[in-house]
């Protein structure tokens, strides 16, 4: 008695699958991808809200976009504050790219070619830093600077920053070295190049686009990072602590502004790279 | 002039071949390669951990200062955040694991009248709040990398996963301002929610648990869609057939066959949700409120306002151990190494 209902329960169970399984699943990834996207988009929106409240539409405008860019400050949202905090992030991230990327890249080949003892601690300690709450890592060297009494600034921030950016740089460049093919070399070397020669012109072309794209991550993380810059920096900023600052404050048209030019900043920023480089992901 | 450079010269000699003994040894490669990137993370990595470890045996003094003599070390400040201070330590553990079982089971359940510490109940609270997002992720992103990697049309293939991938490249900051926008009071959810005929009054959306998860599920659903997706696409799809025609329906070979396979992914997109969904400090920060404070707004808060730097070092390593422990159980259960 119970089998035939269960078998009966089972042909309607798989007729409704078959049935609506594929709309069902469909359903599903739009409105995951409306979720994603909805709150971004009416972001934008309000950006050209006009209305001090910022929140419900009255009607469109730039007049926010022209205040900014005359140097006007909108409710706390000081132009030339974000001006500096931006040029701030900028020259943090352009210095932590150039110094994690040498290093980042020398570590990948010492892993890739090297077998030590210790080898399996020492790639834990790597990865560390890419596991760790980003909370830990800053509060670490909130105290280490302290006692080791460096004044904090965008020297520090540049150096916490390098020290979670190598880790990222490294596997990237790792992986790409994975189907790397050894034999090159080992042809450059019968053929008479020196070490350095092997690697400028055989093995550093083959790993570039392992080498940008670890470059480019690293850029994105430090460019965005804000939870260990904001316990390191002192008293300067970056464009992530002056964001914090001002949406702490509240809702207001300014930080809107301010929120639609970083994204579509970060966009451009990606779809230039994407052009340049390829897929990075 | 010329002997100078001449090779039978025996000094010379010698230094040539050291020289190159050392430039051909396997080692010296490995430690040009490796010093620069291992001096920079021992000294800016390791040690400021070290740091914070002796920092949380220490004991704070007077106006915030921290006593790290030898008689000020000890276990004080891991004792304070879980013995409450009246009681001794089995009677500690006893009211902490009863408090925890109240907290767990469905119904109504008095086990004990004292309430274990602040802290612990702030650690419990992260933990849910991890637990919550990487279920809610996992039952939202799995259908969705499903459908990318199987149901989608192949040439929309690469969009639909740019499309994921995107928001993971925008500040978090503007897209946690992005949810506030949206939930605050006469903001469109709640508005929308108010216009319903079967509801009077505007729901509070923002600053409570609700907004907290919410922003955590937003913000960390990708990282469990993308492994998920990449596992998928991987499965080699005949091993499903093969179970129906064995008369398996769709349902049993998805969870028999299918879902088993695409664990791989499904692991490391739970840890990579669940582990900054626990130490996240600037979700609850902005987006909750006083009874949402998590571990990592309360470690902010010690460095910060509080001014205990030595209870904010040992609740570190605390969120510490709770991730490697939660790392380690998750993995074993997987049993793979394939992060």
């Amino acid at each position: 008695m119970s089998a035939g209902y269960s078998s009966r329960f089972r042909r309607f169970r798989s007729r409704l699958m078959e049935k609506y399984g594929a709309a069902a699943l469909a359903g599903e990834a739009m409105l995951m991808y409306l979720f994603l996207y909805t709150p971004v988009i009416v972001l934008i929106a309000l950006s050209f809200n006009d209305s001090r409240y910022a929140i419900v539409w009255q009607g469109f405008t730039t007049k926010w976009y022209s205040a900014l860019m005359s140097g006007e400050a909108i409710a706390r949202v000081d132009p030339n504050l974000a001006w500096t905090s931006l040029k701030n992030s900028v020259y943090i991230a352009v210095v932590t790219v150039g110094v994690s990327t040498t290093f980042g890249t020398m570590l990948a080949l010492a892993l890739d070619r090297y077998d030590f003892p210790g080898k399996q601690l020492f790639t834990g300690v790597v990865y560390m830093p890419l596991i760790i709450p980003s909370i830990v890592m800053g509060i670490s060297l909130l105290l280490f600077f302290n006692i080791t009494g460096m004044s904090q600034g965008l020297g520090t921030a540049i150096i916490g920053h390098i020290a979670f950016d190598i880790s990222y740089v490294a596997i990237i460049v790792l992986a790409r070295l994975q189907n790397f093919d050894r034999t090159l070399e080992e042809a450059a070397r019968d053929l008479g190049a020196s070490e350095l020669e092997t690697f400028r012109y055989v093995t550093f072309p083959l790993i570039k686009p392992g080498v940008i794209a670890g470059a480019l991550l690293g850029f994105a993380m430090s460019f965005d990072d804000f939870v260990v810059t904001f316990f390191i920096i002192g008293n300067e900023n970056t464009l992530p602590i002056f964001f914090f600052g001002m949406v702490r404050q509240g809702i207001s048209p300014g930080v809107n502004v301010i929120a639609t030019l970083i994204l579509l900043g970060t966009f451009l920023f990606v779809g230039l790279a994407q052009a340049i480089q390829g897929p990075t992901w | 002039m010329a002997s100078q450079y001449d090779i039978s010269d025996p000094e010379h000699g010698l230094r040539t071949r050291v020289l190159r003994s050392i430039r051909q040894h396997p080692y010296t490669g490995l430690l040009v390669n490796i010093a620069p990137a291992s001096v920079w993370l021992g000294v800016f990595f390791l040690v400021p951990l070290a740091v914070m470890f002796v920092y949380s045996f220490g004991e704070r003094g007077a106006f915030g200062t921290v006593l790290l003599g030898i008689e000020n070390l000890g276990l004080q400040q891991y004792a304070a955040f879980f013995v409450p201070s009246d009681t001794g330590l089995v009677e500690a553990v006893w009211i902490s694991v009863a408090w925890t079982v109240e907290q767990v089971v469905p119904f109504n359940l008095e086990l004990v009248q004292a309430s274990p510490t602040p802290y612990y109940e702030l650690t419990f609270r992260s933990i849910v709040y991890g637990l919550t997002a990487t279920v809610v992720s996992l039952v939202l992103g799995y259908p969705m990398a499903y459908f990318v990697a199987r149901a989608a049309p192949e040439r929309y293939r690469n969009i639909l996963i740019v499309l994921v991938v995107l928001p993971y490249w925008a500040s978090y900051l503007v897209r946690v301002y992005a949810i506030k926008l949206l939930l605050a009071k006469g903001g469109i959810v709640p508005t929308a929610i108010a216009a319903l005929p079967f509801v009077n009054g505007e729901p509070t959306l923002l600053y409570n648990a609700f907004s907290v998860q919410l922003g955590l599920v937003y913000i960390w659903v990708p990282f469990m869609v993308l492994p998920a997706y990449a596992s998928i696409e991987q499965i080699d799809f005949e091993l499903q057939e093969a179970a129906m025609d064995l008369g398996a329906d769709r349902l049993d070979a998805f969870l028999r066959v299918t879902f088993p396979l695409s664990l791989p992914g499904v692991v490391a997109g739970s840890l990579l949700v669940f582990i900054p969904s626990v130490g996240a400090y600037v979700i609850p920060d902005l987006l909750g409120g006083p009874s949402t404070v998590t571990i990592g707004s309360f470690i902010a808060a010690q460095f910060g306002s509080a001014g205990n730097w030595p209870l904010g070092a040992a609740a570190s390593f605390i969120l510490m151990a709770i991730m490697l422990v939660s790392i380690a159980s998750y993995l074993r259960r997987a049993g793979g190494d394939f992060l």
